[in-house]
């Protein structure tokens, strides 16, 4: 029977995977268009949600053990609703995480949490321990303080390794293929740690924001000649969360306040001035000096997050540009000719 | 007597947006209403028009602190409150009326409200920006089924500088969500009253609950009648008494409303009054309908007989409040939406409504941009199919007239009545 549990946002807690003896496997969609999973969600609906059910209703997935749906979004809801119909076999269990951060939203996600690990665990299996689950986070924890100072390299103005690299090794990082390969973790950075450094190039030093940024958007930023310093993104920074403090007991605790207290997300609408406040940290850490926005096709939380966005960098005075993509790989004709002009705009080329 | 003919006569076109300010506008128009009552064929519609001129009179006359809310959020408590609701999406629809809503959807596409946005609050966003709409004093907004609403609606308090409460409702229905909701609620409550301050009147806020109940025993009673055969009433009728249901609950004007036309609609019964000379078919109406001028009812029920018994928006899916426990109660009705997750309670919800309105077809209206309702389609379809339920998938869009294609919307409609009759 496979181990691997496949998951998609970035609000799943995959230590409780990682405690119960499953390798977290995150879909990350596949290139191309999704004629098959448009006949069973509509067309337009967030792309990337399309493309993982098509990866999956096409077979192209490893076999699962099971896959965790946070209903994060509407278009996730409606992923958890025809996955278990259309997509791949195996157990589908849903997770429902709030929009809020307080006390009332951690405690409630902590009792999701502890039903997720109740779901989850194999048949048969004992109630898991919260020092498995301790000892998971702790790992998980390690593996995540090592990307953020990996990536703070970048903010100390470093040659570092390039965008298109790390989100890369991000990806290779997120979908290990069984436990001995998760356990490399270490390799993964390392070969983008060990990377020879040019000398530092003066390419405009960009943040790239989205919901999920598609891998060929970093590609060709630099390609054109920009410098991807800072991806606000749920396959990006946010991915990483930020370091937190352990003042809990209470496993379930910690890992509600350690996720919905991250990065914040476009989803997490009640809070808009802490995304704000984060935009303002990354572009004075990472001093950028221009923004992409990747705006995904019908993804309603990013349309909004895009309008907050323009409005800081109106304020901020910092060049914005809009790509709208639909996760296909298919979107270089139309961005090529304004990202060139964005660039050039900011002094490349 | 058509209301957007005399209320655009009235505001002209440069003076709009000041006239939608002036108390002159709505005396001319109530009084214009009101000298119209025999013209109606509903009172119950009369009254409801008369208490919306009324209610919106307020918003714009700023008589007291507005409220801007989604129309899922749970009204009983801006009318415990004593503050004026206003909701962007349902004013949406009396923009389209107007005939305004081309310049504000193009106002909000020059703000970047992209286009693939449901055009509710694309709409709503345009007008408001355009200065068409009263400004808040406050926003709030319940996650559930939608979620352009929070996004829209956030952006929108940003832009006022007000503030924002979002009502973060998830898609279980345990204890645990029970909870998590109504201790939201409360604290939305007291924090509105806070920042509007506004005195608290705990017998006000029993009351509006109460209004509540009562708004939904006589919503009920219509729904009974409507089960009957042959219709009495035609669905395009029907669906001008949905406002109460996404902004009304909680006010008293809403009982009186309903309570009218459960009691026009028992004497057509006994009257056998019917809708149609002929009922040849019968029609569950699910989501929306287009708000222009268009001929989709027109040809459905008053060309081919087959009549609109029920739209799912009148579906009354929560248990009566208990006013002495306001904020569960209120959350249990707020998680009780047949349109949560899973899509298993929706299908199970719409398959109900079939039977108790001895539907033969179901017809959906897939508004553009409402992801929420469309999405999870096809598993309503099978299950229709499975029923030999046919089924039909209306694309289009609720307020943006330029998506409408009549022709290809005749052919489709004349398509699936020719497996209905
Ligand atoms: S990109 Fe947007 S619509 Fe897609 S899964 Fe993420 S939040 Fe949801
Ligand atoms: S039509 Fe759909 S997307 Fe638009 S406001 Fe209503 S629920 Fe939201």
């Amino acid at each position: 029977m496979s181990h691997l549990v496949g998951w998609l946002c970035h609000f799943t807690p995959v230590e409780i995977f990682t405690a119960l003896g499953y390798t977290p496997y995150r879909l990350l969609g596949r290139e191309g268009n999704n004629p098959r999973a448009a006949t069973y969600l509509v067309g337009n609906l967030c792309p990337y949600v399309q493309s993982c059910l098509e990866a999956a209703i096409k077979q192209e997935l490893p076999l699962l053990a099971g896959v965790v749906i946070a209903r994060s979004c509407n278009a996730m809801i409606h992923l958890a609703n025809v996955w278990p119909h259309y997509g791949a076999g195996g157990k589908t269990v849903v997770l429902d995480v709030p929009r809020r951060f307080d006390e009332d939203a951690v405690f409630y996600f902590s009792q999701n949490l502890r039903r997720l690990a109740a779901e989850l665990a194999p048949p048969g299996e004992q109630q898991l321990s919260e020092e498995r689950l301790w000892a998971a986070i702790t790992w998980w924890e390690e593996q995540r303080a090592a990307w953020r100072e990996l990536l703070a390299c970048r903010a100390a103005g470093e040659d570092p390794p390039g965008g298109k690299e790390i989100m890369d090794g991000l990806a290779r990082w997120q979908t290990p293929l069984n436990p001995q390969e998760a356990g490399k973790w270490e390799t993964v950075i390392n070969r983008l740690t060990g990377q020879p450094r040019g000398k530092a190039a003066r390419r405009p030093r960009l943040l790239l924001a989205g919901s999920i940024l598609p891998r060929e958007l970093i590609t060709m930023v630099e390609e054109c000649g920009g410098l991807s310093v800072f991806e606000d993104s749920c396959n990006g920074m946010r991915l990483l969360l930020a370091p937190a403090a352990r003042a809990e007991g209470d496993p379930y605790l910690y890992l509600a306040r350690l996720y919905l207290g991250g990065p914040p997300c476009p989803r997490m609408v009640g809070d808009r001035e802490k995304r704000r406040q984060y935009w303002a940290a990354a572009v004075d850490r990472f001093r950028i000096q221009g923004i992409i926005y990747h705006v995904m096709k019908f993804c309603d939380a990013a349309m909004y997050d895009f309008i907050a966005l323009k409005a800081f960098c109106e304020k901020k005075g910092l060049p914005l540009l809009r790509l709208d993509g639909d996760f296909s790989g298919g979107n270089r004709g139309q961005w090529q000719t304004r990202l060139e002009a964005f660039l050039e705009m900011l002094g490349v080329g | 007597m058509d209301i957007y003919q005399l209320l655009r006569s009235h505001l002209g076109n440069a003076l709009r947006q000041r006239a939608f300010k002036s108390p002159w506008t709505y005396r001319l128009l109530r009084q214009a209403v009101a000298a119209q009552k025999k013209h109606y064929p509903w009172q119950a519609a009369h009254r409801l028009l008369l208490n919306t001129i009324d209610q919106a009179a307020a918003a714009f006359l700023q008589k007291g602190p507005v409220v801007w809310h989604n129309v899922f959020f749970p009204t009983e408590i801006l009318y415990g409150l004593g503050v004026i609701p206003f909701a962007p999406e349902a004013a949406a629809v009396v923009a389209t009326g107007l005939g305004i809503a081309r310049g504000a959807l193009r106002r909000a596409e020059g703000d970047w409200v992209s286009g693939e946005a449901c055009s509710f609050h694309r709409l709503a966003h345009g007008c408001d920006r355009e200065g068409y709409f009263p400004p808040p004093g406050a926003v709030v907004c319940s996650s559930h089924l939608c979620d352009t609403a929070p996004q829209s609606l956030e952006t929108t308090a940003a832009y006022h500088g007000v503030p924002f409460y979002l009502l973060d409702v998830p898609h279980r229905q345990d204890a645990g969500a029970l909870d998590y909701v109504a201790r939201q609620l409360k604290s939305i409550t007291f924090s509105l009253a806070k920042s509007l301050n506004l005195e608290w009147d705990g017998e006000r806020f029993r009351e509006a609950l109460v209004n509540s109940n009562a708004a939904r025993e006589r919503l009920q009673a219509v729904n009974r009648l409507r089960q009957q055969r042959p219709a009495c009433i035609r669905g395009e009728e029907a669906h001008s008494f949905i406002y109460p249901m996404l902004a009304g609950f909680g006010a008293a004007t809403s009982v009186e409303v309903y309570g009218q036309l459960a009691d026009e609609l028992g004497r057509r019964y006994r009257e056998q009054h019917r809708a149609v000379p002929e009922e040849k078919a019968r029609l569950l109406w699910l989501h929306l309908r287009p708000y222009y001028p268009n001929a989709i009812f027109q040809l459905l029920e008053r060309e081919a007989g087959a009549v609109v018994v029920f739209e799912e928006m009148s579906h009354v899916y929560w248990e009566p409040l208990d006013p002495e426990k306001p904020f569960y109660s209120l959350a249990r009705k707020v998680l009780s939406h047949h349109g949560l997750a899973p899509m298993a309670r929706r299908v199970e919800a719409v398959l109900a409504m079939v039977d108790a309105y001895q539907a033969g077809g179901v017809i959906h209206f897939a508004h553009w941009g409402c992801r929420q309702s469309t999405a999870g389609l096809r598993l309503l379809q099978d299950a229709l199919r499975e029923r030999g339920i046919p089924f039909l998938n209306l694309e289009g869009d609720c307020v943006d007239q330029s998506k409408y294609a009549p022709g290809a919307t005749r052919t489709r409609l004349e398509g699936f009545l020719e497996m209905l009759i």
